[in-house]
């Protein structure tokens, strides 16, 4: 059970106990996902995100419906973890994830270079808009993480 | 780890900053300052265990700014 609401077991369940930051909350989310990055990137990037912090409801709650409408491919969601060999990931969504994933683990490992190719890939907006979304998914990870009933690791495989 | 913004400042004229870079990003930056604002003015937890609490995340981070 959550530590701070009997019977929550979702994110917006809790942030309800604070109306006004769950209102300001889903204003952030509504901007990210309606900004000029690609939504099916933003979505990626989420999951990727929630697997390297293990964040195991990130993955059992519905797909961003903006990236579903955006053509969110589920079969390359399921191969994720093997983005970096998969061809069906396209040159800006590797460029994408390869900062998702140096932000999380590492945020002072992040190059020029990489800002830069980033930025070629998505624009000078795209970068601030992809930086406060991982943000904002790590944020959310960590809260589903600290406040919500830890799901069992085996029962939901290596994401 | 870069010691100047990786980014052209949106406002011209003006230098780089948290607040000018993000500027690139308007919508984005408001709902972001939103939150924040709402982080600082409501709530139960005092102002001062707030910004303790900044402070120790920005050494945990090591964030310098």
């Amino acid at each position: 059970m959550s530590w701070l609401l009997e019977g929550a077991t979702s994110r917006e369940e809790l942030l309800e106990l604070h109306p006004g930051l769950a209102a300001d909350h889903q204003r952030i989310l509504d901007e990210l996902w309606q900004s000029s990055v690609d939504p099916r990137i933003l979505e990626l990037c989420r999951l990727r995100a929630a697997t390297l912090l293990r964040n195991t409801h990130a993955w059992d709650e519905p797909r961003s419906p903006a990236a579903v409408a955006a053509g969110l491919d589920e079969a390359m969601v399921q191969s994720l973890s093997q983005w970096v060999t998969d061809d069906r990931f396209d040159a800006a969504t590797k460029t994408c994830l390869k900062l998702a994933e140096q932000y999380v683990i590492d945020v002072h490992g992040i190059t020029d270079e990489q800002v830069a190719e980033v930025a070629e890939a998505i624009g000078s907006d795209g970068v601030v808009t992809l930086t406060t979304a991982l943000a904002t998914w790590e944020i959310s990870h960590r809260f589903d993480n600290a406040l919500l009933p830890q799901q069992s690791s085996s029962t939901n495989g290596d994401r | 780890m870069s010691t100047t913004p990786r980014l052209a400042s949106s406002v011209e004229g003006k230098g780089q900053n948290i607040r000018t870079v993000m500027g690139h990003s308007p919508k984005v930056r408001e709902a972001f300052d939103g939150m924040y604002a709402t982080l600082w003015s409501k709530g139960e937890a005092p102002v001062d265990v707030k910004e303790l609490i900044r402070l120790r995340n920005a050494r945990v981070t090591g964030c310098g700014l």
